[in-house]
């Protein structure tokens, strides 16, 4: 009797922890390497010679990355690359975080995508940039 | 126990922010300490769990409306968003917040 009537509360508290805990406030910054050499942003349908998918961790609810050593920017240093454009996020992401959520305290291991492409000698032509528009 | 499943699985989302140039421009990626003269922040809206988006998930129209010659973003949930997406994510929408940072 007793086991019933704390039933609906608990299944209430359980739900409300869920809800709070269950996404993260991760920060995924997306920067250059900090080398002389500049690296140019790609268009998205340009063509690619290097493609890099991997996933990036953060715990305690997004607040810590686990390693920085994955980060956009060492991903473009390791790569050499000249030209790069990057993917944050994907359908990946969800999967693991709702797997992780079930096996585990739900939210403290978060997992973000990230797709770095480029190349590693420049492919694009020059441009000059438009005239500033007046605002 | 099905609302339980689903707040577990939709809450974490899919939603995805590309860093991207406008085609014929000529945009370079920004360093982290460069101090950034234009700063846009705003809310980028998904559906489908993250895997549709609703609005702009991409640096292209920032470079072109603020003329940037680099640019850099910052992907991230504010902690109100933390709490309103596993709710949303029960008719699949879902936001992120998006910081274009760049100079011209």
């Amino acid at each position: 009797m007793t086991l019933r009537r704390l039933r609906q509360p608990l299944l209430r508290t359980a739900a409300a922890f869920l809800a709070c805990s269950a996404a993260g406030c991760f920060h995924v910054k997306i920067e250059a390497p900090p080398f002389p050499e500049h690296v140019r942003l790609l268009p998205p349908d340009a063509p690619v010679q290097v493609v890099r998918k991997y996933q990036t961790y953060y715990y305690a609810w997004g607040l810590f990355p686990m390693t920085q050593s994955d980060q956009a920017m060492y991903i473009i240093a390791q790569e050499r690359l000249v030209e790069a454009r990057v993917v944050q996020g994907g359908l990946t992401e969800g999967i693991i975080a709702g797997f992780l959520g079930a096996i585990a305290l739900n939210g403290f291991i978060l997992p973000q995508n990230l797709t770095v492409e480029g190349n590693r000698t420049p492919t694009l032509p020059t441009a000059e940039a438009p005239a500033p528009t007046a605002p | 126990m099905l609302a339980g499943a689903m707040l577990l699985l939709g809450s974490s989302g899919c939603g995805t922010a590309h860093l991207v140039a406008p085609p014929g421009r000529e945009v370079y990626i920004m360093q982290a300490d460069t101090p950034a003269a234009v700063r846009v922040e705003r809310t980028v809206w998904f559906w489908c769990w993250g895997a549709k988006p609703i609005s702009d998930n991409t640096t292209r129209e920032d470079i072109e409306k603020y003329n940037l010659r680099e640019v850099r973003i910052d992907v991230y949930q504010k902690w109100y968003e933390m709490l309103m997406n596993p709710i949303t994510s029960l008719v699949s929408i879902q936001r992120r917040t998006l910081i274009v940072e760049g100079n011209r």
